[in-house]
């Protein structure tokens, strides 16, 4: 048998029921009937009031619709920006025949849809220009806060005609409510009368608010689809970084934010907060630490960044870290325990390690490779300690990164940092910033000052002749022996070693407190004068103590610690030379002289050295 | 027979509605209990009027109505606690549960006591900080314009200002005229009780080191605008100095300082909410910055609303500081004023660098398009949110910076100076 298959897709859908599987012969005749039909019949039932222009309407304002098609008014509310005011735009005209229907049964309704500035319609379907004096319905669900707006704005407009339709929509809603509780109360004419009315009166609005909310959900349904604004369906919202995060406590303060101990997908981590305003340091610090290869035993191991808002409605920038329980070096040089030569050294030494590693640029397959690094703010708080003998650098926010010869971040201040840790060069703003090999050498000069800082933790209990010099004055000894002058913190640090010279008499006497450099010779906070005085002026370094004469190790630590703080920046030695010599140091303490330094300095990493020195 | 005067005076109040309010909630909300009142309690309306009248400044009687079998009252389609309801209609528009609300000690039908009538008289509950609260999510009934945009009919107040009178800028558009003095009277409890919690006793005699702040405006540019894609940070900062900036979603790449359009900023991660959202941010939103008075307007210029926190403006109102203002097409509002910040500084800087310090939040202003957070939609927090963005103003951060450098250091130990 021979089927067909319509191609004319217009008559896909209006194909009459005996038609389905019908031979070819009879498609010709069924084709030819649909075409009779759906061609306009121009008879008087058949013509609609129309305003179009004389491309639709013709001359003499009319249309012909198809037979079953409607005729329709339609309003609309439009605003006139010339007179400043709503005015009510008419359309006559002639619906279309829809397919499937036999009607216009689209056309016609869609006055009830939700629209974005109110429209109504009205239809015949009588012809005989059914529609020009045609009523359409009253508007529904258009935007009530829009109107409002309108209004608002048009204070003069009160009386516009959209206000009166929804006006006459209120009442009509309102004349039907009290006809149903009219009828209510002639049904309930036995019960008490006013309770009856309540009632009814309470169902009918119960009916017009579950109308309202539908129309409503509507709406907002389709803004949703638009992308418009309103609390719509569900969507679901991606959780970042900030929602993984339980927040256990505080550990640090800055000007920049917080330092915050969390939980982190099950591991311990550190959260250092920013406010937007210190966005350059986050988004430095973030780049920084996700530089291609920057991954280092000895660089503070970086874990995520996120920006979230805090529930006191702060926008605050987040970096999380690893999270150690030791705490800065600075902090971990505080306690009461002293070093032993050996700790001090493997501390310097993996410091230095991290040191080196940021300064050095480092090249791999493809577009990895790994930029110069200056660090710019090393000091004792910048530097966590890992494990014992272990330390790892952290804070990069004000770190350069030198890539392809140019300098990154492409805006930087010169003079940043800490100015008690800051060379001279910097202090006396005597630096040139187009020289990156300058920032690496001022680092070498901070890194000098952290080394005598974990220097004079160290037990020196091998000389007596120390031993009754640090016995007889210890105030001396507190404030490094230089200037008397009376800074707050020096005053505290004095106050905690008398505290410990009644305490415990014996054991922390041969090292002395920790105390920042220069402390007792500067103010808590120093100013860039006084700084220049100390440092560049009287060329004040912090006084290296006398019992290291005894130790060979502390006293070739005290001199690299001499070469690397010297004034001229291109005398001081490079991270790679310090940690070469750290690394011998650590493998051979007690060595004398210099000839025994023709070792293999082969050891790349502090990881490797401990396991060579632990071996020998 | 009853005063609607008073009840007249009342609805005037309503400037403010909930984002998932009934238009005519709180009118509803009313007539409900002026009714309830009639049959029940007459005494008791009288006792509410007065109540209302004297705005807490002295003692009033409990105003009861039965209490319903679960406890709750069905107002339109919005079921919620009477005294909730009656609390948030004449006093906090941002109020959202009973968690927030305490009784007084004089209350003797409070919600709290679970007798058979429960007192709904509003000046009978002070406001508690409760955790874990959403921002609330309200929306302005009136619109705060401009002064410059202030028709003929109000240009004589500009004219007192220019003559040196003090009167307060923020004129109302609206057929209903308040200043800022109106507000404190409409609402001197509602601020007060807020912060009690937090409040410090001030010894007598302690000087003020207030600086004078006449300098602090005249700097070029008044403002940075950060933009911000969910929880990213899109494009460059941009500093404002033109009075009046459009923040727009087109692509219109002159840079006039007049105009920021985020359509040229480019972010290689957008999702498809991002791109679509982008779409409709249209004409954006207008902001008017006063700089004789240091007042930020924002109108809202787009088709789609925009979400607005600002705790200085939550301030003025009376809001939980974290509220978010829903601003609907052609609506405008002020949303800092300098005048509230000074008065607020002031005031801080007698408390200490910690209590002055947190006013940083107010100089930090966070502006969703199209898409809205808080406490009645999906998004709960602006990072959330596919397009917004941060305004950093300049003069009061600038001010504040100088009133913290001339204080002692915070009593909390910084442990890094960098």
């Amino acid at each position: 048998k021979d089927y067909d298959h319509f191609d004319d897709e217009d008559l896909a859908l209006s194909i009459p029921k005996n038609a389905i599987g019908v031979p070819k012969e009879f498609r010709q005749q069924v084709l030819k009937e649909m075409k009779l039909r759906n061609r306009p019949n121009d008879i008087l039932k058949n013509r609609c009031y129309c305003n179009y222009d004389q491309s639709i309407c013709g001359n003499n304002m009319t249309c012909v619709k198809q037979d079953g098609a409607a005729c329709y008014h339609a309003v609309e509310e439009v605003y006139n920006k010339a007179e400043k005011r709503m005015e009510t735009l008419h359309k006559w005209g002639c619906a279309t025949l829809e397919r499937g229907s036999g009607a216009s049964h689209l056309t016609c309704n869609s006055w009830r849809a939700a629209h974005h500035s109110p429209k109504s319609i009205g239809c015949c379907y009588e012809g005989n220009y059914c529609n020009k004096n045609l009523i359409p319905p009253a508007y529904v669900h258009h935007h009530k806060e829009k109107a409002l707006q309108e209004k608002t704005d048009n204070p003069e407009d009160y009386d516009s005609p959209l206000e009166n339709m929804t006006r006459g929509g209120k009442m009509f809603i309102m004349v039907f409510a009290t006809v149903m509780s009219v009828f209510a109360v002639i049904g309930c004419i036995y019960l008490c009368i006013t309770r009856a009315e309540e009632k009814s009166k309470a169902r009918a609005r119960a009916k017009t608010v579950s109308l309202k909310t539908e129309s409503t959900y509507m709406e907002s349904k389709s803004m949703l689809e638009d992308s418009g604004s309103g609390s719509g369906q569900a969507a679901l919202i991606q959780r970042t970084v900030r929602q993984d995060l339980t927040i256990i406590k505080t550990i640090g303060q800055g000007r920049y934010g917080e330092v915050r101990k969390a939980l982190y997908r099950g591991s311990y981590v550190a959260v250092k907060t920013f406010y937007t305003t210190d966005e350059d340091s986050w988004k430095n610090e973030r780049d920084v630490y996700q530089t291609n290869m920057i991954n280092h035993e000895n660089i503070l191991q970086f874990v995520a960044a996120d920006i979230w808002s805090e529930e006191d409605s702060m926008t605050k920038m987040l970096l999380i870290t690893d999270y150690h329980e030791l705490g800065s070096l600075s902090d971990y040089l505080c306690r009461e325990e002293t070093l032993t030569t050996d700790e001090a050294l493997r501390l310097i030494h993996s410091c230095i390690c991290g040191i080196e590693h940021l300064h050095a640029a480092v090249h791999g397959t493809g577009s990895f490779r790994k930029p110069e690094i200056a660090h710019r703010d090393i000091k004792s708080k910048n530097i966590i300690v890992k494990r014992p003998n272990v330390c790892c650098i952290a804070d990069l926010g004000l770190a350069l990164r030198y890539q392809n010869d140019k300098i990154l971040p492409e805006k930087f201040n010169v003079q940043v940092g800490t100015k008690r840790y800051m060379a001279p060069e910097l202090i006396s703003n005597k630096l040139n910033p187009k020289d990156f090999s300058q920032f690496k050498m001022a680092d070498i000069y901070s890194m000098a000052l952290v080394m005598w800082e974990v220097a004079i933790r160290v037990e020196v209990n091998t000389c007596e002749e120390v031993l009754t010099v640090d016995e007889t004055s210890p105030d001396h000894s507190a404030s490094s022996g230089i200037g008397e002058s009376v800074s707050s913190s020096g005053n505290i640090s004095r106050m905690h070693l008398q505290k410990t010279n009644v305490e415990g008499h014996s054991t922390s006497l041969k090292a002395k407190q920790h105390v920042p450099p220069f402390d007792g010779i500067v103010h808590n906070d120093p100013n860039f004068d006084e700084m220049n005085d100390v440092i560049c002026v009287r060329r004040i370094r912090p006084p290296p103590d006398l019992a290291w004469k005894n130790v060979p190790a502390l006293n070739e630590l005290s001199k690299l610690m001499e070469d690397s703080w010297h004034s001229i920046p291109h005398f001081r030695h490079s991270a790679l030379k310090l940690k070469k010599e750290m690394a011998e140091l650590i493998k051979n303490p007690d060595r004398q002289n210099q000839s025994q330094r023709k070792v293999e300095f082969q050891q790349q990493d502090s990881g490797l050295v401990e396991s060579a020195t632990n071996q020998s | 027979m009853i005063n609607f005067d008073g009840i007249k005076k009342i609805t005037e109040r309503l400037k403010w509605k909930q984002g998932d309010e009934d238009e005519n909630w709180a009118k509803k909300a009313i007539d409900n209990l002026m009714k309830k009142l009639i049959k029940h309690n007459k005494q008791a309306l009288e006792n509410l009027e007065f109540a209302l009248r004297c705005q807490g400044q002295q003692k009033t009687e409990c105003v009861t109505i039965p209490r319903s079998l679960d406890g709750r009252l069905q107002i339109s389609h919005r079921k919620a606690l009477p005294h909730v309801i009656y609390c948030r209609v004449y006093r906090w528009p941002d109020l959202q549960s009973h968690h927030e609300l305490k009784a007084i000690e004089d209350c003797r039908f409070c919600y709290e006591s679970g007798q058979k009538d429960i007192c709904i008289n509003p000046y009978h509950y002070k406001r508690v900080h409760a955790t874990g609260v959403l921002p609330p999510v309200l929306v302005p009934r009136y619109s705060e314009k401009p002064p410059q945009e202030v028709p003929p009919t109000l240009a004589k107040f500009q004219l007192m200002e220019m003559s040196g009178s003090r009167m307060p800028q923020n004129v109302n558009m609206a057929n209903v005229n308040f200043t800022a003095n109106q507000f404190h009277q409409y609402n001197p409890n509602g601020i007060e009780e807020m912060d009690t919690s937090q409040k410090f006793d001030i010894p007598p005699g302690v000087p003020t080191c207030l600086v004078p702040f006449d300098k602090v405006w005249e700097e070029q540019f008044w403002a940075t605008v950060s933009y911000y894609e969910l929880n990213t940070r899109v494009g460059e900062q941009v500093k404002v100095s033109s009075t009046t900036i459009t923040i727009d979603g087109f692509t219109d790449p002159c840079i006039n300082g007049s105009k920021i359009s985020l359509g040229l900023f480019s972010n290689v991660n957008r999702n498809a909410t991002i791109e679509n959202t982008r779409r409709h941010i249209g004409n954006g939103v207008k902001l008017t910055y006063v700089r004789s008075n240091g007042s930020l307007f924002a109108q809202c210029e787009s088709d789609s609303a925009i979400f607005v926190q600002s705790s200085n403006c939550n301030y003025i109102n009376g809001f939980h500081s974290t509220t978010v203002v829903k601003i609907a097409n052609k609506c405008s509002l002020k949303i800092f004023d300098m005048e509230i910040f000074r008065q607020l500084l002031e005031d801080c800087s007698r408390r200490g660098f910690d209590a002055s310090f947190d006013l940083q939040k107010m100089t930090f202003i966070r502006m969703s398009f199209v898409k809205g957070w808080g406490a009645e939609y999906q998004r709960q927090d602006v990072t959330s949110t596919p397009c917004w963005i941060e305004i950093h103003l300049h003069a009061p951060l600038a001010w504040l910076d100088r009133v913290l450098s001339t204080m002692g250091p915070t009593p909390r130990p910084i442990s890094s100076i960098s």
